[in-house]
């Protein structure tokens, strides 16, 4: 069977035409496609070591191997028992990720969408160091720890007990070993994203 | 050993940290006349006598004022170099035992030379060591002599002080030809008598982001074995034009040590600290250095 396309009517349609049908299908796939990669990010959060050991509290190991396998990461980084660190990571994690149709040229057959992602700023703005204004724990995973909030930690007890603190503590320096965190799952949470729409 | 990329790296960060702090945050105190007393000290190289101003680390490079490359001894002016060296990082002068001047211990040394009200140290120590493992006295109220307290041994520093480590690097492939980014992480701990001072500190550093230093040449280093001054006179902007090697200072973030964190470290109750974190980057082909 022989077909004839008119040439000037596939012409005459427009983005105006078929925008609405198709742009709706598309969005329901980026939808989809945006929701199972943030289901897979939250997982990959919530197995990373880092994660499992800062959630196993100050009685936890040293299951990330930042610490050489001495101490574990809580107390290392400061936090006072009780503080749960993570809560607000998750919170940013699982908040839900805004998919925007940018409107396109009524001739024109692309369409484009804007998906937010949680950003690193917004991560690592959100997780300040417990003794420190200005840096971050979750950055510092990253880029090195300094052991000053093991130490201020460990002598919380101390101080609060009335016990005075020593004047001059020798300490065991440069034990940290960086490891990717939240940078690397955000940017395997982009590349599931065109993972999925595919 | 050979100089490699990071000494060169460290060595003019350095001079850029010092430039920014003595040209851009005048962090100094005018020339004023120095007695410079002998003191017994454990880091005078053998046969140099060690003779100390009451005050660290003069200022060796300006634009605003003269930088004195002599002193007198007994009233007979003598150049740096000529059987003395002057130790500017140090604030004192070293007598060769062997040269004119003698082994005397009791030789009458004055001299007119600025001084740094912020210090700076290049480190290896990590900065839980540097703020918990130290010693620090506060320029230039009544710390005269502090060799006299024990020497280096005891890592004494004389405060408010700006203390840099080169943290980590990576290499990243950046374009073709085996061109990499080399991203340097440098920590600098601040530390510092007043708030003042601290915020002046971190507001010139976080300040300088996105702006770019020049890779000085090892050999162009204007410092010698005894931090003394290679040629007189040493301006760091005649060193710097010219140069069209560049490391881009691609972040600064600036912190603080919370007032409730400092009290718990009796060592520092008395100081504000704060500190900078900043990331370099330098596009370089680390690689060529292994062509045979």
């Amino acid at each position: 069977m022989n077909i004839k396309i008119n040439q000037n009517a596939l012409k005459k349609i427009e983005n105006a035409a078929v925008g609405p049908i198709i742009g709706k299908k598309t969005e329901q796939s980026i939808i989809r496609a945006t929701r199972e990669a943030q289901q897979k990010m939250i997982q990959d959060f919530e197995n990373h070591p880092v994660t499992q050991e800062i959630d196993s509290g100050p009685e936890g190991y040293n299951q990330s191997g930042t610490l050489g396998g001495y101490g574990n990461l809580y107390s290392f980084i400061g936090f006072e028992e009780g503080m749960d660190p993570l809560a607000v990571i998750r919170r940013l994690l699982k908040k839900a990720l805004t998919i925007r149709a940018i409107p396109s040229n009524h001739k024109s057959m692309i369409m484009q969408f804007e998906v937010t992602l949680p950003s690193k700023e917004d991560l690592f703005n959100a997780t300040p160091m417990p003794w420190q204004s200005g840096r971050s724990w979750a950055e510092g995973i990253e880029r090195g720890i300094s052991g000053l909030g093991n130490y201020i930690n460990r002598t919380s007890f101390s101080s609060r007990s009335g016990e005075g603190v020593q004047t001059k503590n020798r300490i065991r320096g440069g034990q940290f070993r960086n490891t990717k965190y939240l940078s690397a799952i955000l940017v395997e949470l982009q590349k599931n994203i065109y993972k999925f729409i595919q | 050993m050979k100089v490699a990329f990071d000494h060169q790296l460290l060595s003019s960060f350095y001079l850029w940290c010092d430039d920014r702090l003595s040209y851009f945050a005048e962090a100094y105190q005018d020339p004023i006349s120095h007695t410079f007393e002998y003191v017994d000290s454990l880091d005078v190289p053998a046969d140099y006598n060690g003779f100390y101003s009451p005050y660290r680390q003069f200022v060796s490079a300006s634009d605003k004022f003269n930088v004195n490359n002599f002193v007198y001894i007994n009233s007979t002016q003598v150049f740096d170099q000529d059987g003395i060296y002057i130790d500017y990082n140090s604030g004192r002068v070293l007598v060769d035992t062997n040269s004119r001047h003698g082994s005397s211990t009791s030789l009458n040394i004055d001299g007119e030379f600025a001084y740094k009200t912020v210090n700076l140290y290049i480190t290896d120590d990590t900065e839980e060591s540097v703020i918990l493992n130290s010693d620090f006295i506060i320029s230039p109220t009544n710390q005269t002599y502090l060799q006299t307290n024990g020497g280096f041994d005891d890592k004494i520093y004389t405060v408010p002080a700006v203390f840099i480590t080169l943290e980590n690097s990576e290499n990243f492939p950046f374009a073709m030809g085996g061109l990499d980014n080399t991203v340097l992480y440098m920590r600098a701990v601040v530390v510092a008598d007043s708030n003042y001072t601290l915020d002046g500190i971190l507001s010139i550093f976080r300040d300088s982001a996105r702006t770019n230093f020049a890779l000085i040449d090892y050999e162009d280093f204007p410092y010698g074995e005894f931090s003394h001054i290679k040629s007189h006179p040493y301006k760091y902007q005649n060193i710097i034009n010219g140069s069209s090697n560049f490391v881009f200072v691609d972040e600064v973030k600036s912190s603080k040590l919370t007032d409730r964190s400092r009290e718990r470290i009796t060592s520092s109750k008395d100081y504000k600290i704060g500190f900078l974190d900043f990331t370099l980057s330098k596009p370089r082909n680390p690689r060529s250095l292994f062509m045979r």
